[in-house]
């Protein structure tokens, strides 16, 4: 298939770059700040909400104010997750894990320094891509079935091995606990309920807003909460000079190509999304584990291969989105109504009918990237003085905002509740050295999992074979062998060579 | 101390008295505060399109804002227990659709019952229709069935998801016919729509809008709408009546108060949201977003309701769903 002729490109690129579509770029950027870093609200509420306000703008001014959102939106989660474990949005609980644990020493403006450069720089390539090759790969969309999905979810259980700390056999049960969570309210196959004890409310099963909530924020504030006060002083905060991230980004060139275009690959696939793109290249990051590294390095990984993923989710959900109407993320899933309002309906022709319109998406994707960049790298000395105020205080502010970010969910306080008991479940597992990070990608994937599991067999015949026989599948399954084998196998000579 | 409890107790008992009072609303008052529409899907769901064109009208209207509440999960049945839940004062609304109300209660314990809402009037109505992708060498609504007579079972189809309005009626044709077929769901109309193209199963059955584009391009074929006539969107499809199929269905969205609301404030908000709903301005907003006008006032959308919830019993009670 044949690009958009480069001067249609270039016109619909000159089109946008004007004061008013810049500074509502900005104020979409702006925003998704906010709906990024506010723990319960998403960018996806907040391109939501946003929507109806766009009804009389033009096409130009209303995407520069959602797109704005979007890519800021799926980075300033990344910020709370840093500074106080408390991920903005379910795609950045995988940079709290390494970039928490640099905050604590001393060193936050390195880890929202990489962050953002991360971010942008998978953005921008999953813009490249979605640039150059869009209508190639909405086939790739739809080479997966049941089937993949299941092999997906599989493989991405394999990261658990990489966020299990010290006991991998807690991990698994870590997981298992998360999988058994995934299981609760109706059930996406049969259509009746399960383990929801009569409420109502549980219908919908357990939301995973409110479990990472209670799992990473409010069992740190019970942890913390646990030590003594004195004994509790943070080493003080390092700068770390703009200057030196080029060369961060050189030295760690491949993870971060490789993240993004995981990131990427992930947010062409209908129905996933940043937290499972974050996931998977966090455990693809942490497999070399070189014993010349040092924690900071294998830390710096983290944050570099969580974020990239993630923000890269942006331009490769807007493949399928673009080139058959199919929403490959929730944030793309409410722009399809934006772009109703506009008289455009997205799907096979929208890119070649308006080329002007697709140059204009992908240069305000690029200009808010560029915000986002400039933005975060602003901010980055100014918010870590959060953690100079003493736990005492800053403790229960956090505890007041979780509890707000539950009740944003629904409007409801059965979050609320949810928040709570989840919490003291998850200081109780914590006591016991239980890691958080499997129980959350149980919950995430062990749904993907089990209903593509169910619905693959069901559309083939009961036929288990159709696991090999496909070869997506096949060949996800055995590199789910080959990384399992490979560690096992490093696992015992490392032991041998002690 | 003691005064502080008296304090307490008598600011308390005001309050009661005041919310006492504010509850018996009658007619003339009403609204006086601002009225909550809770939509149990959501946000950008079309429901929740139609939901937000509405509101912005009755806001004009009645003088007070009409909030937005978007409670999604477990296909609707979620808000829709949330919605059953506020006080019963006509200061609640939902925004209804086929399914979540008239069978999500059927199946499930889900907290509410279709019985538990007064209808005030049906907006829109999204017609459903069966399409294939380019290379399924079915070409007509009988090729499918022929098929699924042929090797019961065999023949695979997706629907947003179990025991949804399209998932039902799809049984029900299945049973006219004497056939039988399998469902997988699609966790939404897209995904289901995505799973026909993939190829995973053998046909779609969602709402019409969402083949439009994709039947433009040639990447899907419409075998059969279940609507009296052809769409405007998709003129070459034809009905399943062209082709001998008794199959007229649709998903409806409306909007509903919890039952025991005052008579007249019932009333009030009937005569507003007709009003509202049959505007030229509604309508262009509709068209926007392929939502097709189809106004019933409270009592005929009552009626409907029910006759929906009584075939929907008969069939999920065939399927093995029914509690």
């Amino acid at each position: 298939m044949d690009l958009i002729p480069l001067d249609t490109l270039a016109a619909g690129a000159l089109a946008v770059v004007q004061p008013e579509v810049l500074l509502w770029t900005l104020i979409g950027v702006l925003i998704g700040f906010v709906f990024g870093a506010a723990p319960g609200l998403t960018a996806t509420t907040g391109v939501a909400i946003a929507t109806p306000l766009t009804f009389g703008a033009g096409f130009d001014v209303a995407m520069a104010l959602l797109l704005g959102i979007y890519a800021a939106g799926y980075f300033a989660g990344s910020i709370p997750a840093i500074l106080i474990n408390t991920p903005g949005a379910p795609g950045n609980a995988a940079t709290a894990l390494d970039g928490y644990r640099l905050a604590r020493a001393g060193k936050a403006d390195l880890a929202i320094s990489l962050a953002v450069m991360a971010s942008a720089v998978g953005g921008v390539i999953s813009l490249l891509i979605l640039m150059v090759a869009a209508p190639n790969l909405a086939s790739f969309a739809l080479a997966f079935t049941s089937v993949e999905y299941f092999a997906l979810g599989l493989f991405g259980l394999v990261c658990v091995a990489a966020v299990s700390g010290g006991s991998l056999v807690k991990g698994i049960l870590g997981a298992a606990f998360g999988m058994f969570l995934g299981t609760l309210g109706i059930d996406e196959v049969g259509g009746i309920t399960r383990f929801t004890f009569g409420l109502p409310e549980l219908q919908g099963g357990v939301p995973l807003i409110p479990t990472l909530i209670a799992f990473f924020a409010v069992t740190e504030i019970l942890l913390q909460a646990g030590v003594h006060q004195d004994i509790a002083v943070l080493p003080p905060q390092q700068r770390h000079p703009v200057r030196r991230l080029p060369g961060l980004a050189l030295r760690h060139g491949w993870l971060l190509l490789k993240s993004s275009l995981i990131g990427t690959f992930i947010g062409i696939l209908p129905g996933t999304g940043p937290t499972i793109a974050a996931w998977i290249a966090y455990g693809q990051s942490q497999r070399r584990k070189a014993a010349a590294d040092g924690e900071d390095v294998a830390a710096t990984r983290g944050v570099i291969a969580a974020e990239s993923a993630n923000n890269a989710v942006t331009g490769g959900a807007l493949v399928p989105l673009l080139t058959l109407g199919i929403p490959g993320d929730t944030v793309t899933a409410v722009l399809i109504g934006a772009l109703l309002i506009q008289g455009i309906a997205p799907g096979p022709f929208f890119i070649f009918e308006h080329g002007d319109l697709f140059a204009q998406i992908l240069t305000i994707l690029l200009v808010a990237a560029l915000m986002t960049l400039v933005l975060g790298l602003g901010a980055r000395r100014v918010l870590p003085k959060i953690l100079a105020i003493p736990p005492r205080i800053l403790l229960p502010i956090i505890a007041v905002l979780c509890a707000a970010g539950g009740f944003a969910i629904s409007h409801a306080p059965f979050e609320v509740g949810l928040i709570a008991v989840l919490g003291i479940a998850g200081y109780t597992l914590a006591c016991f050295n239980f890691p958080m990070a499997p129980i959350v990608i149980g919950l995430v994937l062990g749904p993907i999992i089990e209903v593509n599991l169910r619905n693959g067999l069901a559309a083939n015949a009961m036929d288990l074979t159709i696991f090999i026989t496909r070869p997506i599948s096949a060949v996800l399954l055995a590199a789910i062998l080959m990384t399992l084998a490979w560690s096992t196998w490093r696992a015992r000579t490392t032991e041998h060579d002690r | 101390m003691r005064n502080w409890n008296v304090l307490a107790g008598g600011l308390m008992t005001a309050t009661c008295l005041a919310v006492a009072t504010g509850s018996g609303a009658i007619a003339a008052d009403y609204p006086e505060k601002p009225v909550e529409i809770v939509v149990p899907f959501g946000a950008g769901d079309a429901l929740d399109s139609t939901a937000r064109v509405i509101a912005e009208r009755l806001k004009d209207k009645l003088g007070v804002p009409f909030i937005v509440k978007n409670i999604p999960g477990a296909g609707g049945g979620k808000g829709t227990a949330e919605a059953n839940k506020a006080a019963h004062d006509g200061y609640t609304l939902l925004m209804g659709s086929t399914g979540a109300l008239t069978a999500g209660p059927l199946i499930n314990d889900a907290g509410y019952k279709a019985e538990d809402f007064v209808a005030l009037a049906q907006l829109v109505e999204a017609p459903i229709a069966l399409a294939v992708a380019a290379d399924s060498p079915y070409k007509s609504v009988k090729d499918v069935v022929e098929a699924a007579k042929q090797a019961p079972g065999k023949v695979t189809y997706s629907t947003p998801g179990p025991g949804a309005t399209q998932h039902i009626n799809m049984e029900i044709l299945a049973k006219d016919q004497g056939i039988e077929m399998t469902h997988i769901g699609g966790r939404g109309g897209k995904g289901a729509v995505t799973k026909a193209l993939s190829g995973e199963v053998d046909f779609v059955f969602v709402g019409a809008s969402n083949y439009t584009s994709l039947a433009e391009a040639g990447k899907l074929r419409v075998l059969g709408v279940a609507a009296e006539e052809r769409l405007t969107y998709l003129p070459d499809a034809p009905t399943f009546k062209e082709q001998g199929y008794d199959f007229d269905v649709a998903v409806w969205f409306g909007l509903l108060t919890n039952k025991g609301a005052p008579d007249d404030v019932v009333d009030k908000l009937r005569e507003a949201i007709a009003e509202v709903a049959n505007s030229d301005e509604t309508r262009d907003l509709y068209k926007k977003f392929d939502l097709n006008e189809a106004f019933l006032d409270g009592a005929a959308f009552q009626e409907r309701i029910e006759g929906n919830v009584a075939t929907h019993a008969v069939v999920l009670k065939d399927i093995g769903l029914m509690k």
